[in-house]
């Protein structure tokens, strides 16, 4: 037999396999959700797989961003391990230091997790909507103060620029989450600093009369300036993204400053070892799921009893 | 809609059904509903696969034609090697996923996929088909390409989702799961009636256990036959010859 008959064999078993096993999830979670249909549980299963496989990003393509239930909640996980905070921050110390080293992990170690994040965002907002299988008009956009600190709460901002922004009213708020959704197809971490960037932009597109100066007031028509420009430049975005590829990571977030020591990656080789993964390989393991898999041990092993010092 | 009343907990696993399974678990457990998490869209388009003649002689008319020889390759220079024979492009499965997802979800790409799934190509064979071409153009290596059959499945399946059809996973089984769920239902409802009938029949039972008047047949007649015992012949007994 030759090598592609044997590959076509192979490929045949492990799409019955994949079946086989998708079936048996399905079951597994009819035994908890009685009374509903297996079709229904496979649509379940099929769009979490999607967002795990894609990093949130399949969510954020098909509603546009601005997915608040089941979609906004799994991307919020996604984000949190991009944003590099499942240490936390607060602790000073050694501890403290430990969590630098845990976030730091987070963010460089995750990133294969959440790579696929805004560029599959970016390129397949639009997707549905090309496809005709969804409205444009009706998608991705932000319609209640509601709907956009739940968005902006899943973006690492934290709770008080949320707050200020929802003091500045109903525009600012539904504004800055627009622009997050528009400018980052709802994927990834938004800041203060990035609605200033979008702010400012504005007052300058405003200024150079590109927009209609007297429909564009807001934040909130920014967002949807964007959004039209994002539509129709997707696919230049993600061209030079293709092109400049992710930007390289130089220095460190450690105390001290310098390159990073080899003791930063300690956890990841404890990790590895249990598992029997070579460290220098962990993300050539295909492994799946919200996590990181350095984060599986990370509660364990910074909360762990140390010997007290007299 | 339900309201989530805590975060996501971390999930790992090695395959994505698992993954999957896990994450709506969690979701269903932290307050959502089956319906916030795959939302009805109304009556979904079919995707049925329709035999047709046309096709398949096409079909054997492609296959049959411009196969190699056996032995064809040996004869080809070492410089000009197949793209599949020199090292892959893409060495790391997690950058062939990203590299491959990001294709998929090319509006061209996702327009094509649905059409073909509306008309009744398997997940299972697009999925194939893309991966299979991405080994042939040299950026994967077969073991690549097994290692990404279940996440690209997982996205064609999602696009699916995405545009309301019944799709088949592999060949034609576009009711296998609702037929699966008939069959579990109809056995339910057998085991229930078996059930029924049982309780029924004991309840009957109890209430017509015989209750034999012991003065019926006079003591003294009882008292010959205990007397008499195993001497008692039957008429059909076989006669002493």
């Amino acid at each position: 037999m030759g090598l592609f008959k044997k590959l076509k064999k192979a490929f045949k078993k492990i799409t019955s396999k994949v079946k086989k096993v998708v079936k048996k999830v399905v079951k597994g979670v009819k035994k908890v959700v009685k009374k509903i249909g297996s079709s229904k549980i496979l649509k379940a299963i099929a769009i979490a797989g999607a967002a795990i496989v894609t990093g949130g990003a399949a969510i954020g393509a098909f509603t546009g961003g601005t997915a608040t239930g089941f979609g906004g909640w799994l991307m919020n996980a996604s984000n949190t391990i991009s944003s590099g905070a499942l240490f936390g921050t607060k602790a000073s110390g050694l501890a403290g230091a430990a969590q630098s080293a845990g976030n730091f992990l987070t963010k460089v170690a995750a990133k294969p997790f959440a790579s696929v994040g805004s560029s599959v965002g970016n390129i397949a907002r639009g997707v549905t909507d090309f496809t005709g299988l969804t409205d444009a008009a009706k998608k991705g956009l932000v319609t209640s103060d509601e709907q956009a600190a739940s968005i902006l709460s899943r973006t690492g901002m934290s709770e008080s620029d949320i707050a200020q922004l929802t003091a500045e009213g109903s525009s600012a708020l539904q504004g800055a989450a627009q622009t997050y959704v528009d400018t980052q197809g709802g994927v990834g971490t938004f800041t203060m600093a990035d609605v200033d960037a979008a702010r400012a932009t504005s007052s300058t597109t405003v200024a150079s009369g590109v927009v209609d100066g007297a429909q564009s007031t807001g934040l909130r028509e920014f967002g949807r300036t964007v959004g039209t420009r994002v539509a129709t430049n997707v696919f230049t975005g993600a061209a030079m993204s293709a092109i400049q590829g992710d930007p390289e990571l130089r220095g460190t977030t450690l105390p001290g400053g310098g390159k990073e020591g080899a003791g930063v990656f300690d956890p990841l080789r404890i990790y590895a070892s249990e598992n029997n993964i070579n460290v220098s390989d962990i993300y050539n393991q295909v492994l799946y799921g919200n996590a990181d898999p350095s984060s599986m041990y990370g509660s364990q092993l910074y909360s762990q009893e140390t010997v007290g010092v007299a | 809609m339900g309201k989530p009343n805590r975060q996501v907990r971390p999930i790992i696993s090695d395959n994505i059904s698992e993954a999957a399974g896990l994450a709506v678990l969690d979701g269903l457990d932290a307050g959502f509903d089956i319906e916030d998490i795959a939302p009805d869209k109304g009556t979904k388009i079919r995707g049925e696969a329709r035999f047709s003649q046309e096709g398949l002689d096409e079909l054997t008319n492609l296959s049959g034609q411009g196969r190699p020889i056996p032995g064809q390759s040996l004869t080809n220079s070492p410089e000009s090697a197949y793209p599949w024979e020199s090292p892959p492009t893409l060495t790391n499965p997690r950058e062939a996923l990203d590299v491959i997802v990001a294709e998929i979800m090319q509006p061209e790409a996702v327009k094509n996929i649905v059409n073909a799934l509306a008309n009744g190509a398997a997940v299972g064979d697009i999925g194939s088909a893309i991966l299979y071409a991405k080994f042939t153009e040299g950026d994967i290596t077969p073991d690549t390409m097994m290692l990404l059959a279940e996440p690209v499945m997982y996205t064609i399946m999602a696009i699916g989702e995405e545009a309301n059809i019944k799709y088949n996973i592999e060949g034609n089984d576009l009711d296998e799961f609702d037929e699966e769920d008939e069959a579990e239902e109809m056995t339910n409802k057998i085991s229930e009636f078996r059930t029924a009938v049982s309780d029924i029949k004991n309840q009957t039972t109890q209430k017509l256990k015989p209750t034999v008047d012991e003065n019926v047949v006079p003591r003294n007649i009882l008292d010959r036959v205990k007397e008499q015992g195993p001497e008692i012949r039957s008429l059909l007994t076989k006669g002493e010859a």
